[in-house]
């Protein structure tokens, strides 16, 4: 239950995310059905793992195929749901309070949470290159066979 | 086409899909070859054209937002212009069009800025009052920075500046004994203004091969990650 409450929640900021970077408003469900998405499997993902880095990059790997899918099938850039999609798992957190830990002069954790933020916009950022590499190569391949069938 | 190149890269398009529209776009008009360079500041364009001359462009590009709606317009005009090579006063005329298209108004935007600011707050395991506490934040954010924007403020002068009021709000609220967690508003706050979007795009570009642009885009996230801690660490160390 608390999975389906947390989903809805990452709807609602991805719909707010689409607001504020102006996606068309057809667009804008799509774009928040990605965010619902992307919290579903990173939620999944943490009821039999503790990696967290794991999750994030499920969670990225499923919205960018979801993106994908929409940007082939409605003609638009993957971009226009990617971005706000993405959004909620974007480290602000991390960047909080990797900041608050600078204030205060510790150093230690103010190192251990900077990586830890970067490593997480890393593991976004490479799940989603892995599944539009992953996607192209199906693509070009599925071309090729046509026109070799033909 | 430089206008082309100019308007995709200031609306946020990633490296790779500007360098190759404008190349299609070229192709399309029967040039021999077209080399495009784009970074996140300039484009250069090179083109070979068929009475054997070689014509080169920079545009420089100053702003940088993010705005998908024009992205998709863009991208949809190129694939017209390679289909039908329409005469250059039309292509001309409807980036003109594209350029000049409205955003949402403002109030829509400040709806938008209290639903991201709200739902994160109660994304990260906030209560209802905290929930509150940040949907009016979010909707002041939207203003303050709208009126920045307006004295045509640096950028990220204006991200200080934002990120200054969200902790004071959130200790006011605070005091008057509505909020209970000001970590958890502070961080829902904070996210429209986090260059998460550059943050990304910049590895991807770094993971593309385009280590300039990856590297300039990795600068301005830092640069505007900073830019937030400034503005919350001074009004947090004064307050508490």
């Amino acid at each position: 239950m608390d999975i389906l409450i947390q989903c809805i929640y990452a709807f609602f900021s991805s719909t707010g995310f689409s607001i504020i970077f102006n996606v068309r408003k057809e667009m804008i469900i799509y774009a928040a059905v990605a965010g619902a998405l992307g919290c579903l499997s990173y939620e999944l993902v943490a009821l039999f793992s503790q990696a967290e880095l794991a999750q994030y990059f499920m969670a990225a790997l499923t919205i960018a195929l979801f993106c994908e899918i929409i940007a082939r099938v409605k003609k638009v850039p993957v971009t226009i749901c990617l971005i706000p999609g993405l959004i909620p798992f974007v480290p602000g957190g991390g960047i909080y309070y990797t900041m608050m830990y600078f204030i205060n002069g510790d150093t230690q954790e103010f190192l251990a949470s900077f990586v830890h933020t970067v490593s997480i916009a890393g593991a976004l950022s490479f799940g989603t290159i892995v599944m539009s590499s992953f996607v192209r190569l199906f693509y070009d391949f599925k071309t090729r066979k046509a026109v070799s069938g033909s | 086409m430089g206008y082309l190149g100019k308007l995709m890269l200031e609306n946020g398009a990633e490296t790779y899909r500007v360098e190759d529209s404008i190349e299609r776009v070229a192709m399309a008009y029967d040039v021999k070859s077209a080399d495009v360079y784009a970074a996140s500041t300039s484009i250069t364009i090179t083109i070979h054209s068929p009475d054997d001359k070689i014509l080169t462009r920079v545009k420089r590009i100053h702003s940088r937002a993010t705005n998908l709606d024009k992205i998709e317009r863009l991208n949809r005009l190129c694939r017209r212009t390679c289909e039908m090579k329409p005469s250059l006063d039309v292509v001309r005329q409807s980036l003109y069009g594209i350029s000049l298209r409205p955003n949402y108004s403002f109030w829509t935007q400040v709806f938008g800025y209290a639903l991201t600011t709200s739902s994160f707050t109660l994304f990260f395991g906030g209560n209802l009052a905290d929930t509150i506490c940040a949907l009016m934040i979010g909707a002041v954010i939207k203003g303050v920075s709208h009126q920045l924007n307006y004295l045509k403020s640096n950028s990220f002068f204006s991200i200080i500046i934002c990120s200054s009021v969200i902790p004071l709000l959130t200790i006011f609220f605070y005091r008057l004994g509505f909020a209970h967690h000001i970590d958890l508003i502070i961080i829902g706050s904070i996210m429209p203004l986090v260059p998460g979007v550059a943050l990304t795009n910049s590895i991807r570009d770094l993971m593309a091969g385009d280590f300039v642009a990856g590297q300039a885009r990795m600068t301005e996230a830092i640069l505007t990650a900073t830019c937030i801690a400034i503005g919350i660490g001074i009004v947090l160390s004064i307050f508490i």
